[in-house]
């Protein structure tokens, strides 16, 4: 096999399943420790997903919170249909939607730079390659995708999941998060300078 | 080889992030593998997934830390009032109670006097009311669009000045002839079965934003 194909990188995981299952058993019978616990385990997890979606962190803090007393309320009906990961990060998606969807009316933080100028800015940047300004394209330009196009991105790229884990998570068909991860790598790809150009 | 039928181009090609993250099922990555092996635009894609995976991880999270949030959830958990949902479902049961003109303590609750917003109580994002203006607290029905809620507010003449709470409680400017002491109970008793609205009632004083 050639060497650039040799991809087999460590799946970036924050919890063990097997411990979480065990804290939720012990939330289930109310245990305030347990939920302390998984609380910590998935404060960051959880606030940077709601905040790459919403683009929020005061929203993003919301969030976590409201996902925790959903946790908290809910633990008993948990079914094991999925990981508890996978659990808790499907209500965070569907919260953080909501709040996104209540707080756009007003914000319109995610519009701040036109597509067209971005693009322009990648041209110049193309030759710089200075990794901060490349790092607020990137950002910028996640901006600019719809939030389940953007929450794919990031399931895939920083958590790890598997396109199963996504669908789950999201509530959708295995075919809609291919989908929307191939229009998001499109879009992407236009914006960022260091991605090349050919797409099938 | 895998043995297997080619996988086409198409289906590699849309596969290729989770070859990068590592979460593809054995079959599945040998086959995405072999294709890439043979295919120029796959391995360039490769490449450019490899960075976005490289430069989306590098970015930081938020240095915030976890004590503070969950001391709040612990206080909502532990407050001598019930859960903020709990006494939103009360409230609106005491606003429809009201709008039939069934329960005293539903007026005593939402027929007070309303309250002089100062800017300390209300994160106000537009001017004040204005004369004859009447303020109107609104948590829409989970389903509700952006699009219905637009068209709601129009209906009733009514503009969003504050919210959402964290429950996503706004609070409605109305205007007009709605406005009107009289008319208020009106509109709250229509918007309380309007299927866009989870619950409507007039600004308490000193509720939180």
């Amino acid at each position: 096999m050639e060497q650039g194909l040799s991809i087999r990188p460590a799946r970036a995981r924050f919890s063990d399943d097997a411990t979480d299952l065990a804290l939720l058993e012990r939330i289930a019978h109310g245990d305030r420790h347990a939920l302390r616990q998984l609380y910590t385990t998935y404060y960051h997890p959880l606030l940077r997903f709601i905040y790459r979606i919403t683009g929020r962190l005061e929203l993003a803090q919301e969030g976590v919170n409201d996902v925790m007393l959903v946790v908290w309320r809910n633990s008993r009906s948990f079914g094991g249909r999925s990981s508890v990961s996978t659990w808790i990060m499907g209500i965070g998606y569907r919260k953080a939607l909501k709040l996104l969807a209540a707080s756009r009316r007003w914000t319109d933080r995610f519009s701040a730079a036109p597509y067209d100028e971005l693009i322009e800015r990648s041209d110049a940047l193309a030759e710089q390659s200075d990794d901060r300004d490349l790092r607020d394209l990137l950002d910028a330009a996640l901006r600019h995708l719809s939030a389940e196009h953007r929450a794919v991105v990031e399931l895939t790229y920083f958590y790890g999941c598997s396109y199963e884990e996504i669908a789950t998570i999201a509530a959708c068909p295995v075919n809609t998060v291919k989908t929307r991860m191939f229009h998001a790598r499109a879009k992407l790809k236009k914006v960022l300078p260091s991605l090349g150009k050919d797409m099938p | 080889m895998t043995g297997s039928a080619p996988l086409p181009h198409s289906r590699a090609f849309e596969l290729l992030p989770w070859l990068v993250n590592g979460t593809l099922g054995e079959a599945e990555r040998e086959a995405v593998e072999e294709h890439a092996r043979a295919c120029i635009t796959c391995r360039r894609e490769l490449k450019d997934q490899q960075q976005l995976h490289a430069a989306l991880r590098a970015r930081r999270t938020a240095d915030v830390s976890a004590e503070g949030g969950f001391e709040r959830l612990d206080r909502e958990l532990n407050g001598p009032k019930p859960p903020a949902r709990a006494r939103y479902a009360t409230a609106a049961r005491f606003g429809i109670a009201a709008a039939a003109g069934l329960a005293v303590l539903a007026v005593l609750l939402w027929f007070t006097p309303l309250p002089e917003l100062g800017a300390s109580q209300y994160s106000t994002l537009a001017t004040a009311p204005a004369e004859s203006a009447a303020l109107v607290d609104i948590i829409f029905a989970d389903d509700t669009t952006a699009a219905e809620m637009q068209q709601l507010l129009d209906d009733i003449d009514g503009e969003i000045v504050a919210g959402p709470s964290r429950l996503g409680r706004y609070s409605v400017r109305v205007t007009g002839a709605r406005a009107d002491a009289a008319k208020v109970g009106e509109l709250i008793a229509s918007l309380s079965t309007d299927r866009r609205v989870r619950f409507a009632g007039r600004t308490l004083t000193g509720a939180a934003p």
